[in-house]
């Protein structure tokens, strides 16, 4: 290959990033891209395939090598009530922390955008929780729920209310549950709505607080169907981490009590790691994983728009 | 949002914030009072909220979960003798993980900024790189423990170093193409006519410039394996364990010794709460452009 030099002294400037320079790049082009291809094709996309073979494997403790059983696995899944309390429970969990996070989060971000002093240091505050390792924050929810000890049901009592049995209570742990995730992930919430209003055009602002507009009308004719698609792909993200709940629940309840809060994860690695039917555990993992596709595809369609709108 | 500048309405902004702040604040501050405290301020009738004037505070839950041998005091030995070698394991699979998933990364993040891919779109293997991102741990788990298994690789740290190579991937492509397509394009193109050839111009050039992105990405990608349990969990038994599978187990069998659960809490959190607190501003930045771009 020709060195190019001689060619880029002439060249007209780049228009387009990389446009111009396809013909002198040559191998480097591939040399970039190929380790990371490589990278996820043998640790993503294989791995992922030899999943798909397990779930038409029976493969259990003490067995030498996967038996191939067809769709059994699958027929197993159906009939398994147990899988669809996990799929209720999972779907229950992830739209309670998504729309208390959405809500919360917003109007949080509304908050930090309105105030005129301070914002910097309480954004930065603010975003803690989710860079705390969710094992911890398990421990620290522990400590906060316990039924006597827990400055929660002790503050509870302060005020006259009925103490609460959150993790143990049947119908109180999933919410508990959740009550954790809201705590560590509302902050994403915000930090990325903030970031979506602040994108938003300020002269729209002014044009129309000279037309005489209040901040209601400011907030609900103007800011909302700005952000509003922001919104819907932030809560997506959102609900996709939340889907593979299980750190949390592998502290604090066990899936328990029975299994009232027992995910799709938490389900499928006990399957796997504890009753030890790696095939049915892979079954499992895939149901979620087409469950989760279908949502990222909405996530990218609302993404894709996003992108169009801004060039 | 010219209009929220009255008074008031400020006032019930800062009233509203101090609220959410403190909500925020308030299960750190009880941890770190609650791994202070000995096992009799734990164990009253009325859980205290304030140190010196409630109870007496002590490191001695430190001092415990760090003993090796013969702690049996009214702590109660904590048996679990080995964090110092857990933290090291967890460090070392975050620290080496971050750092190659940022090279692989940016490496791949400048190809797609720069490069014109024919017969694809760049948009496209950007996308699949993104996509990854979204698979659910637990489906890549079991095949990961027989595939591991087969090469005789569980329980060892090169093991979690490459699966955590893997998950941050996506991460680090995703942020670092963002920087370097917003990198002018200019002081490359001047170099490479000065005679610098294409790595040159990156190494020389393209990732100095990047330093603050390439932090930021390396940061991530730091929290996020040091945060990892499930891979540890089931990719490890002993030799490899990171800190998080240890100290889940401990506090799981263990029960309600709330002064040692606070204490191994805190020490899992430590190296994330610092990164949070100095370089939270940049990481959040990064979180937001993310999350919206």
């Amino acid at each position: 290959m020709a060195t190019s030099t001689g060619e880029l002294v002439t060249a007209p400037p780049p228009v387009a990033h990389g446009r111009s320079r396809n013909a002198a790049d040559g191998s480097a082009k591939y040399v970039f891209i190929l380790p990371a291809m490589v990278y996820l094709l043998l640790l993503g996309i294989f791995p992922l395939i030899f999943s798909v073979y397990l779930v038409f494997a029976n493969w259990q403790a003490g067995m030498a090598a996967p038996e191939f059983i067809g769709l059994a696995n699958i027929q197993k899944l159906m009939h398994d009530e147990r899988f669809w309390n996990s799929l209720r429970i999972t779907l229950k969990y992830v739209l309670i922390c998504s729309l208390v996070e959405l809500v919360l989060g917003f109007l949080v971000a509304l908050a930090l955008q309105g105030i005129t002093r301070g914002k910097a240091f309480l954004r930065g505050i603010l975003a803690i929780p989710m860079l705390l390792t969710p094992i911890a924050v398990s421990f620290t929810f522990k400590m906060l729920y316990d039924y006597n000890k827990g400055p929660l049901n002790h503050m509870l009592s302060a005020i006259g209310l009925p103490k609460v049995k959150w993790l143990a209570g049947q119908e109180s742990a999933l919410y508990s549950l959740a009550l954790v995730d809201i705590w560590q992930w509302t902050p994403f919430i915000i930090v990325a709505a903030l970031a979506a209003l602040e994108s938003l055009p300020t002269d729209i602002y002014e044009a129309a607080t000279v037309d005489g507009a209040g901040p209601w009308k400011l907030l609900t004719q103007i800011t909302l169907p700005l952000v509003q698609p922001y919104l819907v792909a932030i809560v997506l993200l959102r609900a996709i981490d939340a889907f593979k709940v299980f750190d949390t629940v592998y502290v604090l309840t066990g899936g328990g009590p029975g299994t009232a809060t027992e995910t799709m994860t938490f389900y499928a690695y006990s399957a796997g790691f504890r009753a030890f039917n790696l095939g049915f555990t892979s079954t499992i993992a895939w149901a979620l994983v087409i469950l989760m596709t279908v949502i990222f595809t909405v996530y990218m369609n609302v993404f894709r728009r996003l992108d169009h709108r801004e060039k | 949002m010219q209009a929220v500048r009255s008074r008031w309405v400020q006032a019930i902004l800062y009233l509203a914030l101090a609220i959410w702040t403190i909500i925020c604040l308030f299960p750190i501050y009880w941890t770190i009072i609650t791994s202070l405290k000995t096992p009799k301020a734990i164990n009253t009738p009325k859980p205290s909220y304030i140190p010196w004037v409630q109870f007496q505070p002590t490191l001695k839950a430190f001092t415990d979960i760090f003993c090796t041998q013969d702690c049996a005091d009214v702590y109660g030995a904590s048996g679990m003798g080995n964090l110092a070698r857990l933290f090291r394991n967890s460090f070392v699979a975050s620290f080496s993980s971050a750092l190659i998933a940022v090279i692989i990364g940016a490496m791949a993040a400048y190809a797609l900024s720069r490069f014109n891919y024919n017969r694809w779109k760049n948009k496209d293997i950007a996308f699949w790189f993104v996509s990854q991102r979204m698979l659910p741990p637990i489906a890549l788990v079991t095949p990961f423990f027989i595939l591991f298994g087969k090469l005789d690789m569980i329980d060892k740290l090169p093991t979690l170093i490459i699966v955590y190579v893997a998950m941050n991937l996506p991460l680090t492509i995703w942020l670092l193409r963002d920087y370097f397509a917003d990198m002018p394009i200019e002081i490359e193109e001047a170099a490479m006519v000065d005679g610098a050839s294409r790595y040159g111009s990156f190494f020389r050039m393209a990732l100095p410039l990047a330093l603050p992105g390439l932090m930021v990405a390396f940061l991530f990608a730091f929290v996020f394996a040091w945060n990892e349990f499930l891979l540890s969990l089931t990719l490890t038994l002993d030799n490899a364990k990171t800190l998080p599978v240890q100290v889940a187990g401990n506090v799981t069998l263990r029960g309600p010794r709330f002064w040692d659960i606070a204490a191994q809490g805190l020490l899992v959190m430590l190296p994330p709460l610092i990164i949070a607190i100095v370089a939270g501003r940049y990481i959040v930045r990064g979180m937001a452009a993310g999350a919206v771009k």
